[in-house]
């Protein structure tokens, strides 16, 4: 079992998964793969699109209610490391699967998600990463 | 297993959300700007449809007729134009008829995608042209007519953005939100699918086609 501070965590896998994106669309937009459909808008137009009154007046209620449930233990990750692995390599190997099946119907598309595709394995390999730099060892201990 | 299980439902969820709701979106954008003229035009195209049925080429090639490929109604600078083609269970055959808004057949033609040429036989007049396809862009066509029928497509995606789209489709991710442990990616990876699927759109280019002698086609 292994205790961490879950927002951190969360918040860096983010931050590796956009890096590794934008480094994908860095030789996506740059015409690496063939003629690019968008340039680097796509990256403005998707954060607005995260931060549109809107999303945010649903998502935060959301929140709240998550908090709420949590409680004091919403900031306190508690996973079995060996799980997290399986788990991660089940949905990086999904997420290879599916990207390679879109590229075999409709290749322009896949180039399109592969973007996402970057995201998700950026996210959560490095997810088990933070996870270990962020664990509160004192909580272990006790 | 049951973890397994649960992220085959968690994808199974993202795929139908991502993809699925936006072309709905579009689906019901396009049929409530173009309801009225629509409904007319559909009715047309059944009609004709009914009618290309009746024919002696329909029967003659019925058993090897595969499924509809084009169903088109055009307005032409010489009255309405329905265009209907149908695949053939020979490979790179089509069978296409052409008629009037008054439900007249103007044009059936039996088109054949070969190597090197294109083969067009007219059912209606039993003569047969062929077209080399380096050719084909060079044709003029005749001074009265102004369409040109294309035989073979390819879809390329377009950017097109849609913000109204990926905000309302986009709502239906919060459900993702309330997910134990990772809910945040999942409705970041909703939110993003949603996004790309609502601001591309398919668009059919015409690669390979010919200028008719039914003016216009």
């Amino acid at each position: 079992m292994i205790v961490h501070y879950r927002i951190k965590t969360n918040i860096l896998a983010t931050l590796c998964g956009l890096i590794l994106g934008s480094i994908y669309l860095f030789f996506y937009i740059n015409g690496f793969f063939g003629k690019a459909l968008f340039g680097w808008t796509f990256l403005s137009d998707l954060i607005l699109v995260f931060i549109h009154p809107l999303s945010l007046l649903g998502l935060v209620p959301i929140l709240i209610l998550v908090y709420l449930k949590r409680n004091k233990n919403f900031n306190l990750g508690y996973q079995d490391f060996k799980k997290v692995i399986k788990g991660h390599i089940v949905v990086m190997v999904i997420s290879t699967i599916l990207l390679i099946t879109l590229f075999l119907i409709q290749n322009e598309l896949a180039f399109i998600y592969a973007f996402l595709y970057f995201f998700i394995i950026g996210f959560f390999s490095s997810y088990l990463l933070w996870m270990q730099i962020f664990q509160v060892k004192s909580e272990i201990e006790s | 297993m049951l973890k397994i299980k649960r992220i085959a439902i968690i994808l199974i969820l993202l795929t139908v959300t991502v993809h699925i709701l936006p072309e709905l979106y579009f689906f019901e954008v396009k049929a409530t700007s173009q309801s009225e003229n629509k409904l007319t035009q559909d009715e047309a195209i059944k009609e004709f449809m009914s009618i290309i049925k009746n024919t002696v080429q329909y029967s003659e090639f019925e058993s090897k007729i595969n499924e509809v490929e084009v169903m088109e109604y055009s307005s032409t600078n010489v009255g309405d134009r329905i265009t209907i083609s149908f695949t053939t269970d020979r490979e790179n055959q089509r069978i296409i008829f052409v008629g009037s808004e008054t439900y007249e057949i103007l044009y059936i033609g039996l088109i054949t995608d070969g190597e090197d040429v294109l083969e067009v036989f007219d059912l209606l007049q039993s003569k047969k042209i062929s077209y080399s396809y380096t050719s084909l862009s060079s044709i003029s066509p005749d001074p009265n007519c102004s369409t040109y029928y294309c035989t073979s497509y390819q879809s390329n995606y377009v950017w097109n953005p849609q913000p109204a789209c990926s905000i309302i489709i986009g709502q239906g991710c919060y459900g993702f939100a309330l997910l134990p442990g990772y809910g945040w990616v999942a409705y970041a990876v909703c939110r993003a699918g949603v996004f790309i699927g609502c601001n591309f759109y398919t668009n059919k280019k015409c690669t390979t086609g010919f200028w008719n002698n039914v003016c216009p086609m």
